[in-house]
């Protein structure tokens, strides 16, 4: 399995103020990768840090490239970035709304090919949005809103993608949906899979890889049985864990009450 | 968390505060703010003011808001009464170092004060700023407005200047004067058939046409013009290059008098005058200029400015 | 769904092309002595207003939609960043006696550019001082659009307290143009040099933000998502705003500041074609070009009944349609 992205000793500070120190992390490709921690642990800089938007020291690479030697158009057809709060605009379709996630591979004055058009049916076909293309942004549900911002990541043709908290306004169905289009990404197209999340049993339940971050470190790595246990858990998060194991499945995480 | 007693003592002291602030300013304000004055008294008020300056001692002086109003008293000879003029007001003989004491929206009271006159003329109409007059009837100063649209209008102002400022002779005979050389530059234009001819001021892609029932209106027709603007009904009307094509006037009386006019200005207005070069005017090369100060105001130079139009609708000087 | 190729860019232009031909032959029937087609006379007039009025229009409201887009803000106009008030404190000043001997200094060519020359270099000139100010403020030589608003409102102010403050230092007499003529737009005379000069600053301001029109979609998300897109987000606003900045010193040195149309323009092309910006500019272009043709016929029509007592510039009718224009915004946002 090659690798797709490796960062060591990455560092970061808003103003004075430290976000991330020395984090070191690996991601290959067709594994889905969790990274989990309180508010303020520094997940959503750590994406945005491994993405190149923020000047981070210490060293990123990826597939074995130094960040700084990677071109911006060449980059942006390996990773995608999904935000916490993604944009989107009311009155744009939800064909639209997909179409800017091909701006890497726009020619001049923003025109298209036909290569353009074939991501974006492909991927609302993948998606089951193709009934909904037509509709406008703001006449969707919040569900099926996520969808289609996460379709807009796709139709990049990413290698990588860099999700943060992408499950976070959805309910229970949308969530098990997501899971299942991760795994098949992963699955299917070898796609590495970077997702911060709040939800450490939605992380435990699929993720290969679990990242638990506590003020800017790394506390804890490896597969979820290794490392949601509740001595780690209780030092990260400040309050008692219980962990309940499951039979034939993955174990489960609950505060003890 | 705890329940303080209704009223806090926060609460009592801020009501209190906002309370006594608020009749404080009330009363500042009650006490600084002038009396709004009933319109309806305007002309029993004008009277009152006439009669009281002219009892008053008999060589009043007098400071002037209005640069027409300042021609009209140096015209009529009463120009050693003249203490203050307007911001407007440029210097020349007779208005000269002269302190300036406000225009059209305000007057400084404390040089109005300082110069202390017994007459302040202005010429304000309906557009009087609120508490004029009571200032002036404060200061012990006589209020008069003045109309001067008509040549009319300057022959009575002239005389109730005169009345007012104790120079009623030299007034008659300047205003006799006034009349003859009018009367004489009449007689001559008899001689020439009469010149369509436009009035015009502005600049830019649209200029103003001065029409009837203005003095300008009636010096073109004392010196032999007839008024293409006269149909468009109101004295002061914008037209573009369009209308002025269709008006089709002969001659065009460019007034340019803005204090003074720049070299730049006046050739940005022949460049605009040039983009017509199919009007009348234009092609005949009698698109005439008029800077000198008092071309825009009426006043006391009616008959310079009647020799003016003269000259540039004949092409002839008297 | 249909891909936005080089045939359906070309048709948008067309039928923007079209729309606008209809509305100026419209335009060209209206003129202040009455509806009809034109004499030859008459057409030398009324086709230099409607070529003049469809080119600002045009400038102001492809501004608009960049400022709009580069800022992300629907109430961003092209006047923010001081243009304006720059324009009209320089033509202020052209008119000056002071400036005579200075004029002179340029020779024969500064004076023969005219107070428009001079407009134009203070609307760039107050532009350059709200960047330079914002890149002082932001650091590393960016534009942020927060501080490039604020900027923008401080420098308007000085430039608005200077005009008055020299208005009332040099008493000129309150009449027929003058100072508020300056401070209201209006379709005027100007000369062919002057026409062809503006027309190129906005032909090659136009063509810069429509190249720029793929980036300027990309750039309307929030800015790690642009640049996980590839967007230079940064170079992107500096282009684009100095594109739009030219665009519109060019319109107001011409014209004077015209309201609205920047401000409408735009967002009456997104009610037509989506907010997508490469569908959005040529939309918003079109419109301002016809917008503000269509309100110069109006005026110079209604200048025959002499309404109003003067003709109406056409700065006070398109002031007048932006209150209910963002009423109607106002009413169908709450319906939602």
């Amino acid at each position: 399995m090659s690798e797709l992205l490796r960062a060591e000793q990455l560092s970061f500070s808003y103003g004075g103020v430290p976000a991330l120190a020395g984090v070191n992390l690996a991601l290959a490709a067709g594994k889905i990768a969790a990274v989990i921690g309180p508010n303020g642990s520094g997940k959503s800089t750590l994406l945005r840090a491994l993405l190149g938007y923020l000047p981070a020291t210490g060293e990123i690479q990826w597939q074995g490239r130094p960040l700084s030697r990677w071109r911006r158009r060449e980059l942006t057809r390996l990773v995608a970035y999904l935000p916490q709060s993604p944009t989107w605009q009311p009155t744009q379709t939800v064909a639209d709304a997909l179409a800017v996630g091909r701006a890497p591979y726009w020619g001049p004055l923003g025109l298209e090919s036909s290569g353009d058009q074939r991501a974006v049916l492909a991927v609302a076909g993948m998606l089951e949005l193709t009934d909904l293309l037509d509709r406008r942004m703001d006449e969707l549900s919040g569900g099926q809103r996520q969808t289609v911002l996460l379709g807009r990541c796709l139709v990049q043709q990413p290698r990588a993608m860099l999700l943060d908290e992408p499950d976070t306004f959805l309910d229970l169905k949308h969530q098990m949906d997501l899971r299942r289009l991760l795994c098949d990404l992963a699955r299917d197209q070898s796609i590495g899979v970077l997702m911060a999340s709040h939800d450490l049993n939605l992380a435990a339940s699929f993720a290969d890889e679990v990242i638990i971050l506590s003020e800017g470190r790394v506390a804890a790595a490896g597969t979820p049985d290794e490392v949601l246990v509740p001595a780690i858990l209780d030092k990260v998060y400040g309050i008692t864990m219980d962990r309940l194991e499951r039979p034939g499945g993955r174990p489960v995480l609950a505060p003890r009450v | 968390m705890g329940k303080g007693p209704i009223f806090s003592p926060a609460l009592v002291f801020a009501t209190l505060a906002g309370v006594l602030t608020l009749g404080g300013v009330a009363a500042l304000t009650w006490w600084a703010m002038p009396v709004v004055p009933n319109a309806s008294r305007h002309a029993a008020e004008q009277a009152a003011d006439d009669s009281a300056a002219a009892n008053s001692n008999s060589d009043p002086t007098v400071a002037s808001l209005s640069p027409a109003a300042t021609d009209l008293i140096i015209g009529i000879g009463a120009g050693n009464h003249l203490v203050a003029v307007s911001d407007f007001d440029e210097d020349r003989p007779g208005a000269d170092e002269l302190p300036h004491i406000g225009d059209f929206d305000h007057v400084d009271w404390e040089k109005l004060a300082a110069v202390s006159p017994k007459v302040l003329v202005t010429q304000f109409g309906d557009r009087m700023p609120i508490g004029l007059r009571e200032r002036c009837s404060q200061l012990g100063i006589s209020l008069v407005d003045v109309r001067l649209d008509v040549i009319a209008d300057v022959y009575r102002e002239a005389d109730r200047l005169g009345d007012l400022l104790g120079e009623q002779d030299q007034e008659r005979e300047a205003v006799a004067d006034l009349k003859q050389r009018l009367a004489a530059v009449a007689k001559e234009a008899q001689n020439f058939p009469p010149v369509r001819a436009a009035v015009a001021m502005g600049e830019g892609g649209s200029v103003s046409l001065i029409g009837p029932r203005t003095f300008h209106d009636e010096l073109l027709t004392i010196a032999g013009g007839v008024n293409v603007a006269a149909d468009l009904g109101k004295p002061y009307v914008n037209v573009d290059r369009e209308q002025l094509a269709a008006l089709s006037p002969d001659v065009v009386l460019d007034l340019e008098p803005s204090p003074p006019a720049t070299p730049q200005q006046l050739r940005a207005a022949a460049r605009f005058w040039q983009s017509m070069p199919d009007l009348a005017a234009v092609r005949t090369g009698n698109v005439r200029t008029i800077t000198e100060a008092y071309a825009a105001r009426p006043g006391w130079h009616l008959a310079d400015l009647a020799e003016i139009f003269f000259r540039d609708l004949h092409g002839k000087t008297r | 769904m249909k891909r936005w190729s080089v045939g359906r860019l070309t048709l948008h232009v067309a039928i923007g092309v079209a729309a606008w031909s209809a509305a100026a032959l419209v335009c060209l029937c209206v003129g202040s002595t009455g509806v009809h087609w034109p004499s030859s006379g008459e057409m030398i007039f009324r086709r230099e207003s409607v070529i003049v009025a469809s080119l600002v229009g045009a400038a102001l409201a492809a501004a608009g939609a960049a400022y709009q887009a580069v800022l992300r803000n629907p109430l961003a106009d092209p006047y923010l960043l001081g243009a304006s008030s720059g324009a009209a404190l320089a033509a202020y000043i052209w008119r000056l006696p002071a400036l005579t001997g200075i004029l002179a200094l340029g020779g024969a060519a500064a004076v023969e550019a005219g107070q428009e020359a001079f407009a134009f270099a203070g609307a760039l000139a107050a532009i350059a001082v709200v960047l330079a100010i914002t890149t002082t403020r932001s650091g590393a030589r960016r534009l942020d659009p927060v501080t490039l608003l604020l900027v923008g409102v401080i420098v308007n102010a000085f430039n608005g307290s200077i005009y008055l403050l020299l208005n009332a230092m040099h008493k000129d007499m309150p009449g027929a143009g003058g100072e508020i003529g300056l401070l209201v737009g209006g379709i005027g005379h100007v000369t062919r040099l002057q026409l062809v000069c503006a027309a190129f600053f906005i032909v090659v301001s136009c063509a810069t933000l429509l190249g720029l029109s793929g980036p300027l979609t990309a750039a309307a998300l929030s800015e790690p998502e642009a640049f996980a897109l590839g967007v230079r987000i940064h170079l992107l606003r500096w282009v684009a705003l100095s594109a739009a900045s030219l665009a519109t010193a060019a319109a107001v040195a011409i014209s004077g500041p015209i309201a609205f149309v920047g401000l409408i323009c735009p967002h009456i092309a997104r009610r037509l074609v989506g907010p997508d910006q490469r569908r959005l500019f040529p939309a918003s272009v079109a419109a301002g070009a016809i917008l503000l043709a269509l309100a110069d016929a109006a005026s110079r029509g209604l200048a025959q009944q002499h309404l109003l007592g003067s003709e109406l510039q056409v700065g006070i009718l398109t002031g007048l349609l932006g209150g209910p224009f963002f009423l109607v915004l106002l009413m169908e946002g709450s319906g939602q």
